[in-house]
């Protein structure tokens, strides 16, 4: 199997990179940095005897064509593209810088169409292949905090399930994961109201659920009590949560 | 964020401000601050990788293998690989670590820190003469490569030098042939203190590793009584690759209850019970090499089992010539006090002392006691006792060691004092360890 990870140096993305390493996958690393990249290369392959490629794409000005051809050339092809790439930003509660928002929006959506769709016509009749996205249960109702991320995620989710639905009849399937808290950069020394997972734990259910028919997925599953019952809260109600 | 650290002996605690970075990046920004410290595994006895001044920089996503030649036998990884890690990639090759502390969690950066030893140190010496090359970042100097031929000066500060010339990120190893994964396992048993120096001593060039247990906690003419555990390679045997599966050890994680198990009148009966389990049958066994390199493994429990005020280790190096003179006067401090000592080991060891390493010619030599101000007594005289015959404390074992103590067994104190600040003026690398001993 031949795979692509968007955002791979580290957190989910990294953690996920082991994951298919420890299963034989041949690899194709994306981060903002190549100085992250290639240590975990080095590891990858000396561990697990893999084939691993890297290259420094930074997502706020992504050339997708061009790592298409990257990619082609150098895995020669890809079963699984995972689009794991992510960024929050403790000032995205209202009034955010423009460049800030506008990076918030590149990483965490439009980088992430961009890319799988230019991906999509080398991957739509591969039987063998999955369309992995990795969203956030941030996204499941608008908030005063993580507005921009949140509203980027929503977008995406909502692409992830325009894509499924024209791949609906080709072979190729299409995932996406609403993650709740994990335990990365993005979450580290706040105050968490409930436990955050593992990246490791993450990444092997995402391994495990390649090849599946299975559209949104919530890791860990227990969030989607919980989404549903914001979801499901009345206006006056949910504007009054310090959430 | 702030964090609370605790040593692994639970004797020192401090809050401290702390980052985890897991970019290359991160770790510049974060060493921007005056005061740091690199915290790796963070399983210490004395606190080497926190500082209530100093900003902690945990760099355990650091923990990659880099480049590895089979041919030339070496490994270049990054500071955070583990003991652990290491022995799972390189047992397949026929290849290990010659030297190797007691737990696999152990971190490359912490064994180069604390220049540490292993259990066959009279053979193979200690970690410091197996690493190559390092890589440091120091935030005034910037990204350093060092080795005894480049930046040779910093090199040498930084091996044994406790954390204190910058944040290790990589390291290249010298590795050596493993002969087996399987120990031929020895107990010999030895009738009391004196008698257990002098077997180690004729008995440490015929094994490949090599150590004695002692009971200390009893009292009457059999304290000191113990056995030898003598280990050798068996090549030809194995079978199955070793998974490195262990149990983390976690001193600073929040726990409320701790139950005083190791408690003075039942230390001697815990010690007698532990003896006789373990001295049933003299007939030689097999073991494991992951057991016997790392014992510590599946006994996580023991720390906790000396309540809430933990443990003091004092490890010692003492020189062989007058040992049967030092037993004399260690047995009177020892039934002057009354202080039962949980664990006692003696090992030999063979090697230069300079700077601050824990290194020599001798037999090392080691007490463990619950911390009580009873102990605090005892261990202030076996201070003195241990300067008086010349020996040296392993400050990364100690928590509660003496700057003057150290300064009086270490000669090379001032000069690693002087050579640190020469090198850092600022000395913008502080733990508790450096603070205590005023470096």
């Amino acid at each position: 199997m031949k795979s692509l990870v968007i955002g791979a140096s580290a957190g989910l993305g990294r953690a996920l990179a082991e994951a298919l390493a420890a299963r034989g996958h041949s690899l194709f690393l994306v981060a903002s940095d190549e100085t992250d990249l290639v240590p975990l290369a080095s590891d990858l392959t000396l561990r697990f005897g893999i084939d691993v490629s890297v290259r420094a794409e930074n997502l706020a000005s992504a050339d997708p064509a061009g790592l298409r051809e990257d990619v082609m050339a150098r895995l020669g092809g890809v079963d699984n593209l995972f689009y794991v790439a992510g960024e929050s930003s403790l000032e995205d509660s209202g009034s955010i810088a423009d460049a800030r928002a506008i990076r918030l929006m590149s990483v965490n959506f439009s980088a992430g169409v961009r890319i799988v769709n230019c991906f999509l016509s080398i991957m739509e009749d591969n039987a063998a292949a999955n369309i992995v996205g990795i969203g956030s249960v941030a996204a499941c109702r608008g908030r005063r905090s993580n507005s921009v991320y949140g509203a980027a995620k929503r977008g995406l989710e909502f692409y992830f399930e325009t894509v499924r639905h024209h791949l609906a009849r080709h072979h190729c399937r299409v995932q996406f994961y609403r993650l709740g808290y994990l335990q990365t950069q993005m979450t580290f020394g706040q105050d968490l109201p409930f436990p955050a997972m593992a990246p490791a734990a993450a990444a092997q259910k995402i391994c495990d659920n390649l090849g599946k028919n299975l559209g949104v997925v919530y890791l860990p599953r227990w969030w989607f009590g919980i989404t549903s019952i914001l979801q499901l809260l009345p206006w006056q109600v949910f504007r009054k949560l310090d959430i | 964020m702030r964090r609370r650290f605790t040593s692994l002996d639970l004797h020192t605690s401090t809050t401290s401000d702390y980052e985890r970075p897991d970019r290359y990046r991160q770790i510049t920004e974060a060493a921007k601050r005056d005061r740091i410290i690199t915290r790796g595994a963070g399983v210490s006895y004395a606190g080497a990788s926190f500082s209530e001044n100093a900003l902690s920089i945990d760099v355990s996503a650091f923990n990659r293998i880099l480049a590895f030649n089979n041919d030339e036998r070496w490994v270049e990884v990054e500071g955070a690989v583990s003991l652990g890690k290491l022995f799972e990639f390189l047992t397949p090759y026929g290849l290990h670590l010659a030297v190797q502390p007691g737990h696999p969690q152990i971190t490359i950066g912490g064994c180069i820190a604390a220049n540490v030893h292993g259990k066959n140190q009279y053979k193979e010496g200690v970690f410091g003469q197996w690493v190559e090359t390092l890589k440091l970042f120091h935030p005034n100097h910037g990204m350093i490569t060092a080795s005894r031929t480049e930046n040779a000066e910093i090199f040498d500060l930084t091996v044994g030098g406790y954390g204190l010339t910058g944040i290790i990120l990589s390291a290249r190893l010298r590795l050596e042939p493993l002969p087996g994964l399987t120990i031929r396992e020895d107990r010999i048993k030895v009738g009391g203190l004196a008698e257990a120096f002098r077997e180690i001593d004729r008995l440490k060039s015929d094994y490949d590793m090599i150590y004695c247990w002692n009971d200390l906690a009893r009292r009457g003419k059999n304290i000191g009584r113990g056995y030898i555990v003598a280990g050798k390679y068996v090549t030809g045997i194995d079978t199955e690759k070793p998974i490195a599966q262990y149990k983390r050890l976690n001193p600073s994680a929040k726990k409320h209850f701790r139950p005083t198990i190791f408690a003075d009148y039942a230390m001697p009966w815990i010690n007698r019970l532990y003896y006789h389990q373990n001295t049933r049958s003299t007939k030689p066994v097999m073991v494991p090499l992951f057991g016997f390199l790392f014992p510590a493994v599946g006994k996580e429990f023991y720390f906790d089992f000396f309540g809430k005020h933990g443990l003091i280790e004092l490890q010692t190096l003492l020189p062989s010539d007058s040992i049967d003179l030092y037993v004399k006067d260690f047995l009177k401090i020892i039934r002057r006090h009354e202080q039962p000592v949980a664990l006692t080991t003696i090992k030999a060891f063979r090697g230069e002392q300079r700077l601050l390493h824990f290194n020599g010619t001798g037999f090392n030599f080691t007490i463990e006691v619950r911390n009580s101000p009873a102990s605090l007594t005892l261990l202030n005289a076996l201070d003195e006792l241990n300067c008086e015959f010349g020996g040296i404390t392993n400050i990364i074992k100690d928590s509660r060691l003496r700057a003057e103590i150290v300064e009086h067994q270490y000669p090379d104190y001032a000069e690693f004092r002087e050579r640190l600040r020469h090198y850092d003026p600022a000395r913008r690398f502080s733990s508790t360890i450096s603070e205590r001993l005023g470096l």
